[in-house]
Parts: C-alpha cells; structure tokens; sequence
C-alpha cells in the first residue's frame, strides 16, 4: 500500500469507517439478549408517511461484518413488528456511490444509506432530509448523553443536522507490548511526546545486517493529510481557515510546515520509520503491525479489529503529544435521509433507533463504536476492547473533525494531496515547496 | 523418406510440448499463487518473504461455503448467463450472415454505427441508460442484463462477420442456384460451418455474463437476486477494511469452476468444427 | 432482414444514450440537479487540463505497446497449441485459464505479486540475482507493469486466432508440403494471409479495447504514482462519479471516442493492402 493509496483510503473512507471496525470473533451473540425498551422512536401512535418497508443502504465490509448488519436489521424488524419491514442491502464501496448516484439522477433516491463525504454534495443540491426536528424528539438531543458538540460539522447550515449520527471514530497509537517487554521499555501512555516515541522508536528498531527486521516506529496514518493535520492543529494551526466551506488554504503556515518536516525526517533524515519504498515492501493490507514488523504506528481506531487477530500482544493509546498538546481527529459514522425518500417515517425511526436505543446492544456487539457516551463507556464495551482504549477515547470532545466539507474537495484529496504528499515522502520535496504547491493547487480549486 | 519425416515430426511436437510446458508454467503462475493463497491461514498470507509449504486449510473452503450460499445465487446466474449466451449466438451470427454476405441499402452506415457504439466509453453512457431502463420499470429485474443480448452485440456481430467472409462463396453459390432461401443457407449451411467460431463466442459470452458484477449489483437491488459475481466481490472488503485475502481467493477458486467446465466443454467443438469443414468441402 | 435485430438493438439500447452523452458533453451536470447548458465550454477546458492531456498521453502510450505484443504472444501461442497432439487439449484450456477467472481477484493477485520486495516477481528475479523495481510505486515502471498485466490477459485473443486457424482449409497445406515448403514457409505464405481476416478483428478489438481499460488500473494503482498510470477511462470515471463532473466526463469520452473512431478507420482503410477475403469485399 502506498501513500497515495492510503491517502486515497482516507478520501473514501471519510467518515464510513464505523461500519467497519467490527470485531469479528466477538459478534455472533447479540439478538435475542436485547430486552425490549420501555420507549423506542417512532413506537408511539404517530402516523406513518411513506412507505412501511424501508431499504437500508450501506457499502459492504466483507461478508462478516456484513452479516452483523443484517441482525441489527433483524433485531429493528423483531422491535417494530406489524409497523416497519427492513431490508439490507450491500454494494461494494464504489459501486454504492455510482449507484446513489444514479438513482437520484432517476428521481428514485435510496430510501435512506450511510454517510460519507460524498452525500456532502447531495445536501448541497438540496437533496438531503433535515433530520433535526425528528432527533428533537428523541434522546439524541440530549446533550448529556451525546457529545453533541462533536456533531456541529454536520450542521451544514449552521443550526440543523442533516444525517443521523450513531457511531463515531477516531486515530490512536498502538503499539506491540511484545516488543516493548523484549526491549525492557515501558508502555507508551497519554504522557507521551512525540520525543519519547522517537527515543522509543530508536531503542526498539533492530537490523540484522543491512536489513531492518524489526522497526520501531511506521508512519501510519500519521502520513495521510488528516493524520498530518493533527500536528498542524495540536501547533494552534490548520490546514483551511474552517473545516465547513473554507475560504482559504494555509498550508504555508510555519507549524503545518514544521509537522510536514518532522514526518518526512522520521523516514528519511532518522530513519526510525521505514522509507516509502521499504514501507510499500513491507505493507501489504496494514498486514505490517500485525505481523509484528512494526513497533508502534498511528492508526485509525477501526483499524482494532484487524488487530484483534494478532499473534503479539498489543495495547493502544492516545495520539501523542506534539508541542505539549494533542488534537486527534474524529469521525461520525450515521444516516442520510433524502428529501424524496419513499418510507420517511421508517427511515427515520431506523436512524434514530440505531443512535439511540441500539447503542448499549451495538456496545456488546463490538463492531462500531458508540456514538452514546454511556455505551461506549459502558462495561460491555470495554470488556471486548484493548486497555487503552479509554485513553484514547478520553480526549475526544477535543477532537476536531478529520474532514474538509466544500464542493471540489474530492478533487483536492487526490490531485492536490496525494500527488503532494507523495513528493513530500517518496520524493523529497523539502516541506517548503510541497506547502507551496498544495497552498496554490487547492486554492484554485476551492 | 517416411522414417525421416516421422522422425522431424516426432522432433517438431517435443519442441512444441517442451516450449509450451516452460510458458504454463509463467502464464499459470499468478493462478497457482491464487490457488495456494487460497489454502493459507489469514496468518501465512501476508508472511514475508512468502511461504511455499505450509499445512493446506481446506476450512477456508467451508468457511466461504458458510459466508456465501452459492446454491442461492446458482439460478439466478444460470438463469442470466444462459439467456445472455442463447440470446447473443443466435442474434450475432443472425445478424453477422446479413453483415457479410447481403446487399442491402446503408449496410456500410449502420455497420459503422455498430462499431461506434463500442467505442464510448460506457461511463458516460450509463446515466441516460439507467434512467431508460427506471422508465421501462426493468430495474431490479434480469431485462436489463438479458434483454440486450438478444439484440446482437457489436463485438460477436462484428467477429462472425470475419469468419463468415472467409467462407468461399461458391458454397452458398450452388445452395442458391438449388433454390434455397437465405435463411436456410444461414441455419443449415454458416452455423454448422462456424462451429469453432461459435464455440468461441459462447466462451466469451459465458465466461463475461458471468463474472459480469457490474450490471447485476447497479440494476438488481434483491439479494435474493444477486449473482455469484456480486457474491465475490463481497470479499474485496471496503476502502478502509481490506479484503480478507485467503477467502477472496478461496471464493474466487470455487467461482472460476464453472468457467473452466464450460471452456473444456467448449473446447471438442473447436475439433468438431475442423472435421465438420473437411466434410464438407 | 437479417440486420434487423441489432439495427433495432441499436436504436433501443445505444443510440439514445449516445446522443445523450454528446448533448451532456455541451452542459454542466452533476446527475443531482438538471444539466445546464455551457456550450463549448467543456471542450475548451479539456485542452487547457494538464492531466487529461497526460492521461491521453499515457492512454496511446498503453495501446500502441499492449495491442501488438498482445497480438504476437497470442498468435505464437495459437500456432503452438493447433495440434492435434493429445496433450493439446489440457494446454489450451491451461493457456486460457487465467482468462476465466474474475477481474478483480486477478488484479489483487497482481498487485500483491508486484510488491518491491516480496512479491512473487521480485522474489524470482532475485533467485536469478537480479534486483527487481518497486513496481506499481515507481513512476518509471508502474505503466510497464500494466502493459505486463495486460499482456497476460492475451487468453481471448488466443482463443480467437485458434478458432482461426481450426477453420482454415487442410487442403492447402498438403499442396504446400507437396510442393515441399517447409513448416516456416508454410505459416508465413499460408497462415498468416489466409489468418488476416482474423488479425484483422483483433487488431480493431484490441485498439478499442485497449482505450477502455479501466478495472487494472483502478484496483492496481488508482492512476498513481504521479498520474504515471492516469488511463483515460480512469480520468473519465473519477471525472464522472467522484467529482460530479458528468458533463466534463462526456466531452473527455467523446473526445476519446473520435481518437478511436480515426484510428479504426484508418485500420479499415488499410484493408486491401493486407486483408485477405474470399468474398473479395470488406
């Protein structure tokens, strides 16, 4: 996997990504364990409008964490019997887009699909269902309950939500114990600077001749522009002025410059990270943690469950500190419901059902992450996880959102971003010219 | 010199086994790594530098057996690639006779459209279509992937039209003189003499009808519809969660099964159709 | 009466459409609200766009390496295998195996077997000392690894000559062997002429499809590194259904189709010069 690649990754995955960080071992449990709550949405004697049978959209995980979907569909239909029908339906991730696409060119949009940047554009047309009035009427607008702050990104209009948030993501450390046990190290925890993962980093990369056999630290999503952007905030600065519809880029920005600088030095001046070329040897799917090959990497956090099949043992925690503070960026995974939906009523009491009733049984499942502080702190949910999940976790109202909201912004991710960024890493650009170039290309695009 | 002659012959086919042996193995290679992937464990896959000898998880095959109920998908695949196979040798070598051998007005401008349309991308063609086959009310059915085929597809029309002008004109010549009609000579003389083409096309036809996932997964929304190809592409994962390689492949193995019957089934026509010319010249 | 069925398939299924996209290569449209008319403005950005004249470039580049050595390994290929020895059978069908087998495990397989240190092909290269590239990820090589890829997909156009070749007229050759030619002479005097028809489908197949190649590139390095591997339909594509751009898409399409359509006829044109017909007319 290249960096373009990853930093393609990123672009597509956006946001989705809570769909995808099932832990696979842990899922085969839930459904018949859920007691029926005492008020669920949409339950009372409303009237119905639209359709009763609702279609659910989603872009397929692979065939396992598919199949958890389909019991929380199961489990939505057994709670609404004789009121709602829900029906599952997986596209593989482009084809999802291409075909929400189409059908809205057809005037037939989905009756309701998951979230990612691309339904940014569909809210732009005017497409895209204001759902702050229905989370009104429920839990989800308590703001004890919710971190609802972090769901300010997604007030495109400044006032309403427009997509039903109900999982959320965000970047951490992992590291492998083993490796720190054979060094004699101790653990990484939320103390930690960047300076200490470099100390670390250094005593933990071992070689064998002229070949690296174990390294102590890889660039991970530390590389891709949202990962790089977490140094730029954590420095008081940012890559745009604000994350929805920005005016300005301000790459050139001495601190993003100075974080551009400290990740290209970890390849090629120290070299406690592999180089591009070695990382592109050595990765094959992410396969480089969990092989054992790599002793620390900044990682998005729906990347625990690919961990959780590791040989080694391993924890994770916080992103670490850079100039004394830390911004990670965070993710919402949820619901778009458009305008011209065929069941709107089912529509919605399937978002608002999954954000909020679904939350504590989504928590035992282990395969998104709670958008409910009480879920995702619960028991349930730590019980499956890594022990320094919490850590990570801990600082997430001051997170910041990893997303850049405006019109070409697809186009900015991969003819302005990876190009660059590839110049940065593979190339060598110094910071300066690569800062440079990304400042005029993307402006001329915005 | 008889002894001689067999003596180069024998010679002739050594080289041509041994030259050919050395190549499958380079041709086959991509395909046999598949097949070993297939048999790993999620741990040995991605096991630097690769591993050769390993103890084979045939559970992978279960597990994708459990994943993907391929008995749900067999009808609707058999169903789809079976009209689209009927459909386009029927039409295309139909067509194709008219193509290569009649005088009619504006052959030349349509045979030039025909072409054209394989020429657009169909990226930007797939809009308007969509939205065609919406006002028909043939999404979610098989119409959109079958339908066409019985309409010809310009790439078979165009390849039997090559063979059919290769065929000596003499033959029809006499057959016309005896009074027979066009669409006699076309059924009783070019298909039975086209056998290998259409062996060939019904190749082509099945092996691209069924790995076709593009056309099932945007025009049919069931799952109780889907094809075995859209079954696959399930195992590619999602941007951000990759596939799960050992069952990608496992899947892939058991999916190409059907593929490689049909072309060994499809492979005694092509000597079928050498005798059949023979007789008849 | 014989054209029929594919002059209506034609106007039922393809016309419409095309005219379609030529009238939304005049407009901007983003498929979620309607087409607006811009006129020429499309076209005229099209060749101010640095990537799409890359892409162009990279597009030619790919068919004029690919369509030929594609064309030759498949003609030798089919040479070899038209026998009637016994063991013919199981090399055919092994030739044409990787051709049966989906496009995007293949693709997956191939990007896997490029990897610069460990892959498959790097690991043989170095059994034989030598130090394999960085494939996919180096500007220099990843478009020759496509061509590579896509060379080893000359299964159909394998098949195809075979098929050629089993219904060429035996009594020919026996004339020839008669007269006392030698095998060579053979297929250069009689193959390859009697085979023209043939060449002659392949090669117009493979341009066409050569400049619609789209899943390799998309699986194997999404245009990277650098846009070294930016196809054309690639271009289109991201134009079309990431950025929105579906009028845009259009005009690079049609532009892409007139770049087919000149160098088809052209092929057409050179017809007499090197296609045999008994039917003496194309």
């Amino acid at each position: 996997m290249t960096i373009s690649e990853i930093s393609r990754r990123a672009v597509l995955g956006g946001l989705g990504i809570g769909a995808t960080a099932g832990l696979v071992g842990c899922s085969n449990d839930n459904g018949s364990s859920q007691s029926t709550p005492t008020v669920s949405p949409g339950s009372s004697n409303q009237p119905i409008e639209g359709a009763k049978e609702l279609t659910v959209y989603c872009w397929s995980n692979g065939p396992t964490i598919d199949d958890n979907f389909k019991k929380r569909v199961a489990l939505f239909n057994e709670q609404y019997k004789g009121r709602f029908t829900a029906k599952m339906n997986f596209l593989p991730y482009d084809q999802y887009w291409q075909k929400a696409q189409l059908q809205y060119a057809a005037g037939k949009p989905f009756d309701i699909y998951y979230w990612d940047v691309q339904a940014y554009a569909h809210y732009k047309k005017n497409l895209v269902e204001n759902v702050q009035p229905v989370i009104n009427t429920t839990a989800l607008a308590d703001t004890t309950k919710f971190p609802s702050a972090l769901f300010d990104p997604w007030r495109f209009d400044g006032k309403n939500l427009y997509a039903v948030p109900e999982n959320i993501q965000s970047m951490s450390l992992f590291y492998n114990k083993d490796h720190f046990d054979a060094a004699g190290l101790k653990y990484p925890d939320e103390t930690w600077s960047w300076d200490d993962v470099v100390t670390a980093a250094g005593k933990l990369k071992k070689t064998s001749g002229s070949k690296v056999t174990q390294w102590g630290l890889d660039i991970g999503t530390l590389g891709v522009w949202w990962g790089l952007q977490s140094l730029s905030w954590a420095a008081g600065s940012s890559w745009v002025d604000k994350a929805l519809e920005p005016t300005k880029f301000q790459m050139t920005d001495p601190a993003t410059i100075e974080a551009m600088k400290f990740t290209q030095d970890l390849m090629w001046d120290k070299h406690i990270a592999p180089r591009p070329e070695e990382r592109n040897a050595l990765n094959q799917a992410g396969a480089n943690f969990s092989s054992g090959a790599i002793s620390m990497m900044c990682d998005g956090t729906w990347a625990i469950s690919g961990y959780q099949q590791m040989k080694a043992k391993w924890d994770m925690t916080a992103i670490p500190l850079w100039k004394g503070k830390r911004v990670a960026p965070y993710w919402l995974g949820g619901w778009v419901i458009p305008k011209k939906t065929a069941a709107k009523t089912a529509a919605e009491t399937f978002a608002t059902w999954s954000a909020t009733t679904f939350q504590p049984q989504m928590a035992k499942n282990h395969d998104w992450i709670p958008i409910s502080n009480e879920a995702r702190n619960s028991k349930d949910m730590l019980a499956g996880m890594p022990a320094g999940f919490a850590s990570a976790f801990k600082d997430i109202e001051n997170a910041k959102i990893g997303d850049i909201y405006t019109a070409n912004m697809q186009e900015i991710f991969n003819q302005v971003f990876g190009v660059n960024l590839d110049d940065l890493y593979f190339n060598r650009k110094t910071p300066e010219q690569v800062a440079q170039k990304i400042q005029e290309m993307a402006t001329a695009k915005l | 010199m008889p002894a001689t002659k067999r003596t180069r012959h024998l010679l002739n086919s050594t080289f041509r086994v041994a030259l050919l042996s050395v190549g499958c193995f380079f041709v086959l290679l991509p395909v046999i790594w598949m097949a070993l992937t297939s048999l790993k464990s999620a741990d040995e896959v991605f096991k630097t530098p690769p591993v050769w000898l390993f103890s084979p998880q045939w559970g992978n095959y279960a597990e994708v057996m459990r994943l993907v109920p391929f008995q749900r998908f067999i009808l609707n695949t058999a169903t789809i690639v079976g009209l689209t196979v009927l459909g386009t040798l029927l039409s295309c070598s139909f067509a194709a006779y008219g193509f290569a051998r009649l005088r009619a007005p504006g052959k030349k401008f349509w045979f030039t459209l025909l072409m054209a349309t394989l020429m657009l991308p169909s990226t930007v063609t797939l809009v308007p279509t969509y939205i065609m086959f919406n006002k028909l009310g043939w999404l979610n059915t098989f119409a959109p992937l079958v339908v066409p085929a019985f309409f010809g597809s310009a790439f078979f029309i165009f390849l039997f039209r090559q063979f059919y002008l290769s065929i000596p004109r003499e033959v029809e010549e006499a057959a016309r003189i005896d009074g027979a009609s066009y669409l006699r000579i076309w059924w009783s003389m070019f298909v039975p003499l086209s056998f290998p083409v259409i062996a060939t096309v019904t190749v082509f036809t099945f092996v691209g009808a069924y790995n076709d996932f593009f056309g099932p997964v945007i025009y049919l929304t069931d799952e109780s519809k889907q094809t075995i190809a859209v079954a696959l592409s399930y195992f590619s994962g999602s941007p951000r969660i990759g596939p799960q390689m050992h069952l990608m492949m496992a899947a892939t193995t058991i999916a190409a099964l059907p593929s490689i019957v049909v072309f060994l089934l499809a492979q005694r026509y092509f000597v079928r159709g050498i005798v059949l010319s023979g007789v008849n010249k | 009466m014989f054209m029929s069925p594919a002059i209506i398939g034609l106007l039922l299924f393809s016309l419409g459409p095309m005219v379609a996209s030529l009238v939304l290569s005049f407009t901007q449209y983003d498929m979620l609200s309607s087409p607006t008319w811009v006129g020429g403005d499309n076209y005229a950005t099209l060749v101010r766009d640095p990537l799409f004249l890359k892409s162009l470039r990279v597009s030619l580049t790919y068919s004029v390496i690919s369509v030929p050595i594609t064309m030759v390994v498949a003609l030798l290929l089919a040479m070899l295998l038209n026998s009637k020895l016994p063991v013919m059978g199981f090399f055919r069908s092994a030739y044409y195996l990787p051709s049966v087998i989906s496009g995007v495990a293949v693709a997956m397989v191939w990007r896997w077997m490029y990897n610069g240190e460990y892959g498959l092909i790097n690991v043989v290269l170095g059994w034989l000392g030598i130090d394999g590239p960085a494939w996919l990820t180096d500007e220099r090589w990843a478009l020759r690894s496509l061509i590579f890829m896509s060379v080893w997909g000359f299964g159909g156009t394998m098949l195809i000559y075979l098929a050629g070749l089993q219904s060429l007229p035996t009594d020919l050759y026996e004339a020839a062997r008669v007269d006392g030619a030698s095998t060579l002479r053979q297929q250069w005097y009689i193959t390859l002429p009697m085979l023209s028809n043939v060449t002659f489908f392949n090669l117009v197949m493979g341009i066409i499809g050569s400049l619609q190649v789209f899943a390799e590139p998309f699986v194997l390095t999404n245009g990277g590194p650098n846009n070294s591997t930016m196809l054309l339909p690639l271009y289109l594509y991201q134009n079309a259904f990431t950025y929105l751009k579906m009028g845009y898409a259009a005009a690079i399409a049609w532009v892409a189709f007139a770049l087919v359509m000149v160098l088809t006829l052209l092929v057409f044109k050179s017809t007499p010069v090197w296609v045999h017909t008994e039917a003496g007319e194309n």
